[in-house]
């Protein structure tokens, strides 16, 4: 698991000595084989049965009660997955792109180490640091390479993720210096979860806090737009592809099975918070005239979903959530990559100003489109295997209350083709016109890998729902 | 006249020889530099003497840290009083060395005397039994400080820095006097042991704590005590102001603690109300004023308020709980020594004075262009300093956090969290000052 | 069950295959000329020969099954993509492929000057394919993807045309409107996993059949059931409320009208519930919803059609009123008379839009009836077709919609009284008159505009269809004549093995049903003579009373939907999003931010700079920490 997690610093430094940005980007690809090699060992050897299945100690500091402890079953190796597919097919695209200089493959690959680590401590002092960790990298991501409002959104997004983050760790001091446990270990907080959760009812919701805030959970989204509009392309798919499901992992294993009982009576205001993230992320998204602030929108609206199956107490909604995961990390991320491609030839993110794009390039309308229809949850497409698992199991246990989060379907399926229309259908505008955009090779090379994955997990996903139904962490 | 000799105070054993070796070592260079001053000897010359005797000195005292406490001379030589000693003439080294002191004042070369006074102040003072010798100990420390802090006489702002350091210092001190005049009077004696059990708990005697704090707090300037900081930091030479930033902290911090515990005066709740509402304000105020300053050097001097008031609390907790607050301020003296020393080559590269100031909303993506290293060291200085994994400051933060929450401080840690929240809006926004592009954000 | 269920394993999956690859092969490759279109035919047609073999072993096999794969399975939720195919579903197959091929055909002429045929016939191929997996899936969540499959690409096929704004938006109120349905048909599928354990249509038929489990069952599970599959089967079969998509969804071009709105996708509604007919039979309330909606539905349409001045508009709207007429033959009970007249409905309405699309063709695209006459000299293949049309579906004798709309009405007169039987009776005089008013209009009389006097007969490719077509619409009726003229049942042999009996209403005698026949009859014929009269020598401009303005701006049902629902729903939306969103969580921010700038300058007034003043401070904060310290 080691190799896997220090691969990416590894990679940094073979970076270093290649100034020149062709060089560094060629380097960059070419690292990414021994880590996909390291990935399929380390998926022959995940359990997927009990929670941490596999588990490593490599170092322990008694000063702070906590030990460098990696932890992998299939819920997080799989998520890890999705980090190298998205990196991977990424770095095909930054190929040749102008604005991707060695500096910012460095902080790439720091905002990679970052999101592995996390997702990999079994040790919750070992897992804030990785978690705070990431906001480093990400926050210089946005500042340098980011669009016009970038200052405000880098700022913005740091100091709320920051925010949660802090409460996360005033539950951490709390555990620490109040209770008898020994050590932070992931197991040995799950073995006396009740005496945690009954010593402070409030430590829960610290722990959860910092996770809602990444998720973006309704009322603490706001950072989202911004940061995913300002993002350079390659970072708003990692943000939209990997980051955001790190609040659900977080969720999942450091609250569910940390903190069950608190969990489980917080699931009625997450309900709500839910259900109003999907209308409200939905008709934000609906009264955009950024292009990149409807994806990011309708981000708010999918997460919403997959809050919604994460807060069940049946295993169909669970496994959905989770599911879900994957669906929207490809859909969104083929979104906006293909947009990306667009807006790195017209440099404009106005909707009004786009039309016809599906005259001049057909394509990327084609890719457009079909990204659009998975994220609209069109059944054959991963999203509707993952939405409709959610919706049935959250029926199977509000009853009628599934009638809300279902007009999320119909208002997503609303924004979603009112932006197709926009960008792909209609007249062709004189910015469509005067740019044509012709791809280069690596572009259709980076869009494939996505347009197999969402066919395959559309049309058979069992392969990876058999996968990860055995660690979902309710039965 | 030979009883005098006699009696017990000058029979020195061997050991008891190589407890004071270090701070004979100190005298010694002290000696070594004033006669090579009297000579006018090269720059070179004070460099050399001057690493030597503190590499000695530190090394001298980090060998005997773990022996046994031992009494000389009227002095307590313990473990704490030898860390301090080490990482003060640690500090010092660092001053001097990252500034390149010695060829900036070729011409005046007693600085390096004064700084020998001052270290053998700072590291004599945990060792002091009695509150006389305390008060000693603190003058023998300020006076050389005063002159150092104005070492830059061409600067008109040097000299203001030093003057106002060296007026309230005066007053501080006046007032620490008063205090311990108070205690003498409330129990007769000033030794700590002897204080021990007969201190009375009356209005006095909390007056006589009060004045004793505000000489205390006044070094470590903690709120209601900390003015003079922001000026004396802006004016005073960068490596003096390192020195006095971290130098003074720390050995204040240890030596009030030892001071408190010896007496049992941590057991009164009128000090610990006293140090808890003194913390928490210079938390707020310290986060409030760092965030509006037009001066990168005053904003630090604030973010050692922010941080000194976290330390306050444990300051009055007596012995067992100070490793945490020593790791914290040996992590915070090493951080403000590079990013000092990053912010002068930084201003050397703008060709403005190596000592001078520079307002933060100025510093823009040109300067991290001309001098990469040092835009690279300062960002990461001040992400340290706000506390962010993995770098040092999180782990000193954490520790000294946990502590204080161990001790049941719950709510001045949830300020303390506020706080590093806070730093954000200056830390974090400098740090991505220097490598965004020029376009001002819409709010910040 | 009766006899005992002989399932045969069939490759059915191949029947879907064939057409999705076509579409594959149409979408990467753009080929010269027409040779798309030739190439999408032939996978339409080999699917035509595949379910032709799979129609044949249906005497002996009483079912064929094709296990498919595991699709996705988890929790309680199991769903499996594999297919099946009863008796009448294997009819209905090869009018889709049947009618699917000939339309194909024609489609290939019809847009050989069109520059992105190989995006046409891709999409076409997808349609198919889509409409094959609905019709075959065992499970109804397989059921489910073709449903939206089908709703997708009706989206791209009307907005083939993207150029014009209006096409697009066509296209969007097509997707949404059939998206609104099939929120229906996914709480079914809610209800039948969370109570049934499957969504396969065998297991729920078994559930329903053992007495025991079905009493265990809530009591309003199944009637929840019925009427989500029937709102979803109105957004569909664009019954009322849910219609308003198929008039506009005329903005496509005319294959895929004939193909998608008048053959294949709107009776997918009627397919479904004739295959879970068994839970309908049972649920009396949710018939009569069915019947009383698809009346309104029926008669509103027809309403629509009296004074529309676009061709296909009128088809469209008698499309809208002929699936009234089959939910109407649902809600009394009879799926066989619903089936029976989905296959007359596909033929002859197929044809009449087929003749209109040549008619257009012909006419250089002009639409307007009103600018047409006189076209029966210059188009004659054309006219006999739309004759043949006008003929079939105004029921007159021996036609295959006489035998249809025949059985649909004495079914309606056994189940619903006499009340029923006569609104369904008006409705079917309002269709013969509407139809041969568009009839007369386009060709009796003189050319009324420059197209008309130079409209040219359309190419061979395309009349050989409507031949065909023409030929079953008058010959299919002989597969289900009355049982008092003989015992040629097919179409009730047809849907009763595949489980969906008729609900017993009371048999009318011989003599009663003779009564009826010459009713219909009657009434057809009379009111297309009033037709004849009316219009023979061209447009009457009658004088726009409210009547008239009430029926040709649609009853004002889309304004009503816009200004009542639409508008304000997003109205509230945006504004509630705005304001929390921009306003609360931002504004909270920025305003913690704003007050943390200026309290911090407020605090930097002290540090004045003269020491005289620090020290007085000093004294101050020590005086007031001291006093704090004593209180506390």
């Amino acid at each position: 698991m080691v190799s896997i997690l220090f691969w990416p610093l590894l990679s940094i430094l073979v970076l270093v000595p290649f100034r020149k940005q062709n060089w560094a980007q060629w380097v960059n690809l070419l690292l990414h084989l021994p880590w996909v090699f390291f990935l399929i060992e380390l998926i022959k050897v995940t359990p997927s049965g009990a929670p941490f299945g596999l588990m490593e100690t490599y170092g322990t500091f008694p000063l702070f009660k906590s030990a460098l402890v990696l932890g992998a079953d299939t819920l997080n190796v799989s998520l890890i997955a999705l980090t190298i597919f998205l990196s991977f097919s990424l770095s095909f695209y930054f190929l040749g792109h102008s604005k991707i200089s060695q500096s910012f493959l460095i902080l790439f690959q720091l905002l990679n180490f970052g999101t592995i680590g996390s997702l990999l401590a079994a040790d919750a002092f070992l897992f804030y640091i990785f978690w705070e960790f990431m906001l480093i990298p990400l926050f210089f991501l946005i500042g340098i390479w980011g669009s016009e409002n970038r200052v405000y959104a880098a700022l913005k997004f740091f100091s709320m993720t920051l925010a949660g983050s802090l409460a996360l760790l005033a539950g951490i001091f709390f555990i620490v210096t109040k209770t008898e446990v020994q050590s932070l270990a992931w197991s040995e907080l799950s073995r006396n979860a009740e005496m945690l959760s009954a010593a402070a009812p409030w430590l829960g919701w610290a722990f959860l806090l910092a996770f809602l805030v990444k998720v973006p959970v309704w009322p603490l989204h706001t950072w989202l737009p911004d940061a995913h509009t300002e993002a350079p392309t390659g970072v708003s798919v990692m943000l939209a592809g990997i980051l955001l499901k790190l609040g659900v992992y977080g969720m999942l294993r450091w609250v569910l099975q940390v903190f069950p009982t608190l969990y489980w009576n917080s699931t009625d205001l997450l309900f709500a918070a839910s259900v109003i993230g999907i209308i409200l992320g939905s008709y934000g998204a609906l009264r955009q005239t950024d292009i990149k602030r409807m994806i990011a929108y309708s981000s708010v609206a999918h997460l919403g979903f997959v809050v919604l199956g994460a807060i069940s107490t049946n295993a169909t909604a669970q496994s959905g959530a989770f599911f879900q995961n994957f669906a929207h990390g490809l859909s969104t991320g083929l979104l906006f990559l293909s947009f990306g491609m667009i807006y790195d030839r017209t440099h404009s993110r106005k909707l009004d100003e786009y039309g016809g794009l599906a005259s001049t390039n057909r394509f990327l309308a084609f890719t457009f489109v079909f990204a659009s229809m998975a994220s609209v949850a069109l059944p054959g497409l991963p999203g509707f295997v993952g939405e409709f698992l959610i919706l049935s199991g959250t029926f199977l246990q509000k009853g009628w209350w599934v009638l809300l989060p279902l007009m999320g379907v119909v208002l997503g399926a609303m924004y979603t083709l009112q932006l197709v229309k926009g960008l792909v259908f209609g007249k062709v505008s004189p910015l469509v016109e005067s740019h044509p955009i012709s791809l280069k090779w690596n572009e259709y090379v980076s869009i494939f890998p996505f347009l197999v994955g969402l066919a395959l997990l559309g049309l058979a996903p069992q392969f990876l729902l058999a996968w990860i139904n055995g660690s979902i962490p309710v039965k | 006249m030979n009883e005098f000799f006699q009696s017990k105070i000058f029979e020195i054993t061997s050991e008891q020889l190589s407890d004071l070796f270090p701070l004979l070592l100190l005298s010694f260079g002290f000696a070594l530099s004033v006669i090579g001053a009297g000579l006018k000897l090269s720059s070179k010359f004070f460099k050399i003497i001057g690493i030597l005797v503190f590499s000695l000195a530190i090394t001298t005292w980090s060998f005997t840290f773990l022996e046994a406490d031992s009494v000389v001379l009227g002095l307590h030589i313990t473990h704490f009083s030898r860390i301090v000693g080490a990482l003060v003439s640690l500090f010092a080294l660092t001053s001097f060395v990252l500034f390149d002191v010695s060829k900036r004042y070729a011409n005046r070369p007693e600085w390096l005397a004064l700084l020998i006074l001052a270290v053998m102040g700072l590291s004599l003072l945990p060792a002091s039994h009695n509150w006389i010798s305390f008060f000693v100990f603190l003058e023998f420390f300020s006076i050389p400080s005063y002159i150092l802090a104005g070492y830059d006489t061409n600067r008109e702002r040097s000299l203001e820095a030093s003057l106002k350091y060296m007026l309230t210092g005066a007053f501080a001190s006046a007032l620490l006097l008063m205090g311990i005049a108070l205690v003498y009077l409330c129990s007769g004696t000033v030794d700590y042991s002897s204080l021990q059990g007969h201190f009375p708990s009356h209005i006095l005697s909390t007056l006589a704590l009060a004045f004793l704090l505000v000489g205390i707090f006044f070094k470590m300037t903690i709120v209601p005590f900390h003015f003079w900081a922001p000026d004396v930091y802006q004016g005073a030479p960068m490596g003096v102001a390192a020195f006095l930033a971290a130098g003074t902290k720390l050995s204040i911090f240890v030596s009030a603690a030892l001071a408190f515990s010896e007496t049992e005066f941590y057991l009164r709740n009128d000090l610990m109300n006293f140090a808890v509402i003194a913390g928490t304000l210079s938390i707020l105020v310290g986060s409030l004023l760092a965030f509006t300053q037009r001066s990168f050097r005053r904003m630090l001097a604030y973010s050692g308020t922010v941080n000194a008031g976290a330390l306050a609390p444990l300051m009055v907790l007596g012995k067992e709980t100070l490793s945490s607050g020593i790791f914290f301020l040996f992590v915070y003296g090493l951080t403000l020594a590079l990013i000092l020393s990053a912010f002068s080559s930084l201003l050397k590269n703008r060709n403005l004075d190596a000592n001078g100031d520079l307002d933060p909303e100025e510093l823009n993506l040109k300067d991290s262009q001309q001098s990469k290293f040092q835009s690279f060291i300062l960002a990461a200085g001040l992400f340290s300093l706000a506390g962010i994994p993995p770098l040092p400051g999180f782990f000193a933060k954490y520790w000294l956090f946990s502590d204080l929450w161990a001790q049941g401080y719950r709510p001045l840690v949830m300020w303390a969290l506020l706080g590093t929240l806070m730093g954000v809006a200056y830390y974090i926004r400098i740090a991505g000052k220097l490598f965004f592009a020029e376009k001002r954000s819409v709010i910040i | 069950m009766t006899d005992v269920l002989n399932i045969v394993e069939a490759p059915l999956s191949w029947i879907i295959l064939l057409p999705a690859a076509g579409a594959l092969l149409n979408g990467l490759f753009r080929l010269k000329s027409t040779l798309n279109g030739l190439l999408a035919t032939a996978f339409c047609f080999a699917a035509f020969v595949v379910s032709i073999l799979q129609f044949l072993k249906f005497p002996e096999a009483s079912k064929l099954a094709d296990p498919g794969y595991l699709w996705f399975q988890a929790g309680h939720v199991k769903a499996q993509m594999g297919f099946e195919l009863t008796p009448f579903m294997s009819v209905m197959l090869l009018i889709i492929t049947g009618v699917g091929t000939l339309i194909h055909l024609y489609a290939t002429s019809y847009m050989s000057h069109d520059k992105s045929q190989a995006r046409f016939f891709a999409y076409l191929n997808l349609f198919v394919t889509s409409m094959l997996v609905l019709a075959l899936s065992s499970d109804l969540i397989g059921v489910f993807l073709g449903w939206e499959g089908v709703g997708v690409c009706s989206y791209l096929l009307i907005g083939f045309w993207f150029e014009e704004d209006k096409n697009a938006r066509a296209g969007i109120k097509a997707f949404m409107t059939n998206r609104v349905g099939d929120l229906g048909f996914l709480v079914a599928l809610f209800v039948a996993f969370a109570y049934f354990g499957t969504s396969s249509v065998s297991g729920i038929m078994e559930w329903i059949a053992d007495p025991g489990r079905a009493a265990a069952l809530p009591v309003w599970v199944l009637t929840v059931f019925a009427l989500a599959i029937f709102w979803a089967a109105c957004g569909k079969s664009a019954q009322i409320p849910l219609y308003i998509w198929l008039p506009d969804a005329m903005a496509g071009p005319t294959p895929v009208s004939a193909l998608i709105h008048a053959a294949t996708m709107v009776t997918s509604g009627i397919l479904v519930i004739v295959r879970l007919w068994p839970i309908f039979a049972t649920q009396t309330e949710v018939l009569s919803v069915i019947f009383w909606v698809a009346l309104s539905t029926a008669l509103l349409a027809a309403l629509m059609a009296l004074t529309q001045r676009d061709l296909k508009k009128v088809l469209a709207y008698s499309t809208v009123s002929q699936l009234g007429f089959m939910f109407a033959a649902l809600g009394a009970g009879a799926p066989t008379a619903a089936f029976f007249h989905v296959v007359t409905h596909a033929c002859f309405k197929a044809l009449l839009f087929l003749t209109a699309g040549s008619v257009i063709h012909g006419m250089h695209d002009e639409k307007d009836i009103f600018k047409m006459g006189g076209l029966r000299k210059k188009m004659p293949w054309s006219h006999v077709a739309y004759l043949v049309g006008c003929v079939a579906i105004a029921g007159f004798p021996f036609t295959s919609g006489f035998f249809s709309k025949d059985l649909i009405l004495t079914k309606v007169f056994e189940s619903r009284g006499v009340l029923g039987y006569g609104l369904l009776l008006l409705a079917a005089m309002l269709t013969s008159f509407y139809m041969f008013r568009s009839y007369f209009l386009t060709f009796s009389s003189t050319p009324r505009s420059h197209e008309a006097e130079h409209a040219h007969e359309s190419s061979a490719m395309m009349i050989v269809p409507l031949m065909i077509l023409s030929l079953l619409s008058l010959f299919v009726g002989w597969l289900e004549i009355p049982h008092m003229w003989g015992h040629l049942q097919y179409f009730s042999h047809w849907v009763e093995s595949s489980g969906a009996k008729a609900v017993e209403g009371h048999e009318v005698e011989a003599a009663t049903e003779w009564l009826l026949m010459g009713i219909a009859t009657i009434a057809s014929l009379a009111s297309a003579f009033f037709a004849y009269v009316k219009y023979k020598k061209g447009p009457v401009t009658s004088s726009e009373n409210f009547a008239w303005k009430l029926s040709f701006n649609k009853f004002y049902v889309d304004e009503i939907y816009d200004s009542f629902i639409l508008k304000p729903l997003r109205k509230i939306g945006t504004c509630l999003s705005l304001w929390i969103d921009e306003y609360g969580v931002n504004g909270t921010l920025h305003g913690s931010f704003a007050s943390y700038r200026i309290t911090g300058q407020l605090a930097s007034i002290f540090h004045t700079g003269s020491v005289q003043s620090y020290a007085l401070l000093m004294l101050l904060g020590l005086l007031v920490v001291w006093g704090v310290v004593n209180v506390w």
